[in-house]
């Protein structure tokens, strides 16, 4: 009952006339610039963080929540459309969403992308409502070696995001282990395969993995069939998802949304696994697996309910812990400060007016995407009638401005290029970047947590046995190894899985 | 209307600037800042000191009626940064925001691509102590902690090898209180601290970044190496009251190419002190738990070089090295 | 002669193309990474020190590599596809162009400068369609970028006419 009052004072709060148009301005302008490929929603909320300087605090903040959720569905556009992911989350809306504007069903990817995010967004809005206290506290039992278990099964679930032969992907996966490796070592500072270039001597963005793997090979790709591949571009095809499509879709959003809540509020960024998992979850459930990767509608509702019940849910740790769990809610916290706002424990008691009204401009936000975007899929369809001829030098500029407003730094340009043919070369070999990804973006957490692990227990390996969550989660993806690899023990997988 | 008021700066600029001509002396430099200024933050956004600058460019941009952007240029722990100032035109228009990491970095990297005598201090006038806590089931005052921990090797978690806090605790440890400590750094102060909430480690090492969790009683504060108390902790002893005479403090600080005209950092030396210490910026500051320093641009550079000699001791007493 | 004809009988014993190539990469890179690690402390269980994970890592790779090779002999599969060359080169050599001139003389000359190389990479390039668009993306750029948004994009650099804008 107090939550249903809680949960009332706030939507007074974030339902004053003032607020609601903020938030729409907010979400409106973080999916323009989101939208652009290469900002993502890091360099979108610091971008449009000068306009909320002269607003109030709470008005501040349902701007900011409002630009973030924009700028996330802004990056999932993009990927869907141009196949070019700006974060780690992107690329597995990719692997379906993008596949799906190919065969002219983008206007269903988008729409479906909408709806998904907007169920779970309403659900991990309750979530937070109600238990963001108690769930704080069981974030805090996952340390070091629970978190290496975690990576662990989260690499196990690569395996299987794979279209291919398993020996591929796990190979995939290591390289992108090792890619994760270079740069400043953690705990000593020395270089790790920089070849003493200055522009290496930071490690690799993900930000230009994305566009390089998949945006800028995806060009080089399009441009050997010449306009023969513009499939999308005489055929745009129904514009919203039909009644069959939301069927299909309606359990995986909630399976998605139920694990994205649960591994955003872990401190440590579990939220990043969030849409691996669900793929990989949906994948296993399917009746003829063999549609992901072709365009399956359960590998884009899944996923993209999963990432916003994440980006939701990582709120906890920010209002009840002040922990960001990741440099999007670092950058939060950099714009609460601005406005004399510490997030933090005593937020909630301290300041309700702010806590209950930033939870529910979460829903309005949410909504606010719905009423913004299902419009606006005519429109973002439309974008793919432009040539290909022309597209294809847009899209290369945008990824040259995108990686160059990341560090200020031309050498990343031509990572990003050198990213681009090592892509290319990729399937040309019949390897797939989507699992290099993952471990890319695990492989570095993971060596991490590990080395933390065995140094706060002294050197002894049991410390992932005797603590019953970490030898859980290993139990889990040792499992999940058996399942991948004993259909090729049994020469059957190539048949279930392959084409 | 910011455009227009930027014409208008711009025009009532152009005549001053004449005016200039007719050989009347004045103490400010009256066609600064002549365009837009770039502010190059040496960490990526989000962290304390890109804030710092965020605020301090809006209001300067309020101030003088010229664009101000932040760029940030996080690398090689501040030093591309520092780099790129360094090498920038001295005109005002480009500074860097940086942390103590210059000062640390001085003795800490082997090799640097630019030294401190290409760049003077602008202002250094927000700090925060260097901080230690554990968590609620362990000693809470630093005598017993201490007593507690003789028997065993402690573990305590930073925010990097090489950071202020990693510094400050292990030198402490090492130097003043003797006693065996192993450093476990995490990827920034955030991940340090929770693995300080679930009780993973012993003690964690931080400065502002802790303050909220103390002030809540999740995390007890065992002392504060500064001068006096903290505002935001007030229960929380210096370490010089826990019996150990120590200040360490990790600072925000504005620096600008070396051949910058005097006059252009007197003004903006005047300018930034007195955006600090605006009623509204300084409430907001000091709730955060920073500390005001009013210090001249004289001032500032004495203070850096005593900051540069002062953590150099602490880097080699810790023993530590970065390529 | 016999130098053909033993050519021939291993050209006939790989039976996929594919994997035997990619595994022999994958086992190049994995040799190149170990010897990098070279320099690097492996460590102990209690501190593992900066090359213990790069480096078994790398050998996994290296493993794998060989399995790769070794299947590539045993059971059929893909030959190897053929890497066009036309999109890629142009598209490369658009992006170098852009990275080499966007410090100086900036934006206004790497941007429209990239675009015009990289739209050589399709086939059905339209020339004046070409430099149209990359007029009209320049200036929307750089509206976008530069005044809307506030970005330190260096617009018009050349040290020589003191122009920095």
């Amino acid at each position: 009952m107090e939550l249903l009052q809680n949960l009332g004072h706030g939507l007074g709060i974030a339902l004053s006339p003032t607020n609601i148009l903020l938030c729409f301005a907010g979400c409106m302008l973080g999916t323009l610039i989101g939208v652009l490929p290469g900002i993502g929603p890091i360099a979108t909320i610091a971008i449009l963080l000068p306009l909320t300087f002269g607003l109030d605090p709470t008005a501040a903040l349902i701007m900011l929540a409002g630009i973030y959720y924009g700028a996330q569905y802004g990056g999932s556009t993009a990927s869907i459309l141009l196949n070019i992911p700006g974060e780690s989350s992107a690329v597995v809306t990719a692997i379906d969403g993008h596949e799906m504007a190919r065969q002219g069903r983008a206007g269903i990817a988008l729409g479906i992308s909408a709806i998904g995010s907007f169920v779970a967004g309403t659900i991990a809005t309750l979530v937070i409502a109600a238990l963001a206290a108690p769930l704080a506290g069981i974030a805090l039992i996952f340390g070091p070696a629970e978190y290496f278990a975690l990576m662990l099964m989260g690499l196990a679930f690569a395996i299987l995001l794979a279209r291919g032969s398993v020996l591929k992907a796990v190979l995939m996966i290591l390289v992108g282990v090792l890619l994760s490796t270079v740069g400043p070592d953690l705990t000593t500072g020395q270089l790790r395969l920089t070849f003493g270039a200055t522009w290496l001597a930071d490690g690799i963005e993900v930000a230009l993995l994305g566009m390089g793997l998949f945006g800028i090979a995806e060009v080089f790709r399009s441009l050997e069939h010449g306009e023969a591949r513009q499939v999308r571009e005489t055929q745009v095809g129904r514009l919203l998802p039909g009644r069959a499509e939301l069927r299909a879709s309606a359990k995986p959003i909630l399976r998605g949304t139920l694990l994205g809540s649960i591994l955003g509020i872990l401190p440590g960024n579990g939220a990043v696994l969030a849409p691996y998992a669900s793929y990989t979850l949906e994948k296993r459930l399917a009746d003829n697996p063999r549609r992901f990767g072709h365009g399956a509608i359960e590998g884009v509702a899944g996923p993209e309910s999963a990432n916003n019940a994440g980006a939701q849910t990582s709120f906890i740790p920010l209002l009840t812990l002040g922990i960001p769990p990741n440099a999007v809610m670092a950058l939060m916290v950099g714009a609460m400060t601005i406005h004399g706002i510490v997030p933090g424990p005593q937020i909630m008691t301290k300041m309700p007016d702010l806590f209950w009204g930033l939870i529910a401009s979460m829903w309005v936000g949410n909504l606010m995407l719905l009423v913004i975007n299902l419009p606006a899929v005519g429109l973002w369809v439309k974008l793919l009638k432009v040539p290909y001829r022309l597209m294809f030098v847009g899209i290369v500029i945008f990824c040259c401005i995108g990686v160059y407003s990341i560090n200020n730094e031309p050498a990343d340009i031509l990572i990003m290029g050198a990213l681009a043919v090592f892509g290319y070369g990729l399937t040309k070999f019949g390897f797939e970047p989507a699992p290099l990804t993952l471990g890319f973006v695990l492989g570095r957490m993971m060596e991490e947590n590990l080395r933390q692990a065995l140094m706060i227990s002294r050197g002894n390996p049991m410390t992932f046995v005797e603590r019953p969550i970490a030898a859980g989660l290993i139990l889990i993806a040792c499992a999940m190894l058996t399942v991948a690899i004993l259909p090729v023990i049994r020469k059957g997988r190539d048949e279930v899985f392959s084409e | 209307m910011r455009i227009l008021n930027g014409v208008i700066a711009r025009i009532v600029g152009a005549g001053i600037a004449l005016s200039a001509y007719d050989g009347v002396a004045s103490a400010q430099v009256p066609t600064y800042p002549s365009d837009r200024i770039n502010m190059t933050v040496a960490f990526a956004a989000g962290g304390f000191v890109d804030t710092f600058a965020r605020i301090i460019g809006q209001k300067l941009n309020e101030k003088w009626g010229k664009a101000v952007t932040v760029e940030n240029k996080a690398g090689a722990g501040g030093n591309t940064a520092a780099t790129i100032v360094a090498n920038a035109k001295p005109d005002g228009l480009t500074l860097l925001v940086t942390s103590t990491a210059i000062a640390i970095n001085e003795t800490l990297y082997k090799k640097r691509d630019y030294t401190l005598d290409q760049l003077v201090p602008v202002a250094i006038a927000v700090s925060s102590p260097e901080t230690i806590a554990t968590h609620p089931s362990k000693p809470s005052n630093l005598k017993d902690y201490l007593s507690w921990a003789k028997k065993d090797e402690i573990t305590f978690a930073s925010a990097g090898v090489g950071s202020g806090s990693h510094l400050a605790t292990e030198y402490f440890m090492k130097r003043l209180a003797k006693q065996p400590a192993s450093h476990i750094p995490f990827r920034g102060g955030a991940l340090a601290v929770q693995a300080a909430l679930g009780n993973q480690v012993d003690l964690v090492a931080s400065s502002f970044g802790i303050i909220p969790q103390i002030a809540d009683g999740k995390l007890k504060g065992l002392a504060v190496a500064s001068e006096a108390r903290v505002a935001a902790m007030p229960d929380v002893p210096t370490y010089t009251e826990a019996g150990f005479p120590f200040v360490a403090e990790s600072w925000v600080a504005v620096i600008a190419p070396a051949k910058t005209p005097p006059a252009i950092v007197e003004q903006l030396n005047a300018a930034i002190n007195e955006i600090v210490n605006e009623p509204q910026t300084r409430e907001k500051l000091l709730g955060m738990g920073y500390q005001l320093h009013s210090r001249s641009a004289a001032q500032v550079a004495t203070y850096l070089n005593d900051e540069v000699a002062k953590w150099g001791e602490m880097v080699r007493t810790v023993g530590v090295t970065v390529e | 002669m016999s130098q053909f004809q033993t050519f021939d009988r291993w050209k006939r014993a790989v039976r996929s193309p594919q994997n035997l190539v990619s595994g022999l990469i994958l086992i190049a890179a994995a040799v190149f990474v170990v010897f990098m690690l070279d320099n690097l402390a492996q460590g102990t269980l209690r501190a593992i020190g900066p090359a213990m994970v790069p480096r078994w890592t790398a050998i996994a790779i290296g493993i794998g590599g060989a399995a790769l090779v070794l299947w590539g002999f045993l059971e059929d599969g893909d030959a190897l596809e053929r890497w066009h060359l036309r999109g890629p080169v142009f598209v490369l050599a658009g992006i170098v162009f852009f990275a080499a001139t966007i410090r100086e003389p900036g934006f206004l000359v790497a941007a429209p400068l990239a675009m015009f190389v990289t739209g050589f990479g399709s086939r059905e390039v339209r020339l004046r369609e070409l430099v149209a668009f990359a007029v009209v993306m320049t200036v929307a750029c750089a509206v976008l970028f530069r005044f809307a948004l506030n970005q330190p994009i260096p617009m018009l650099v050349l040290p020589s006419l003191s122009i920095n804008f």
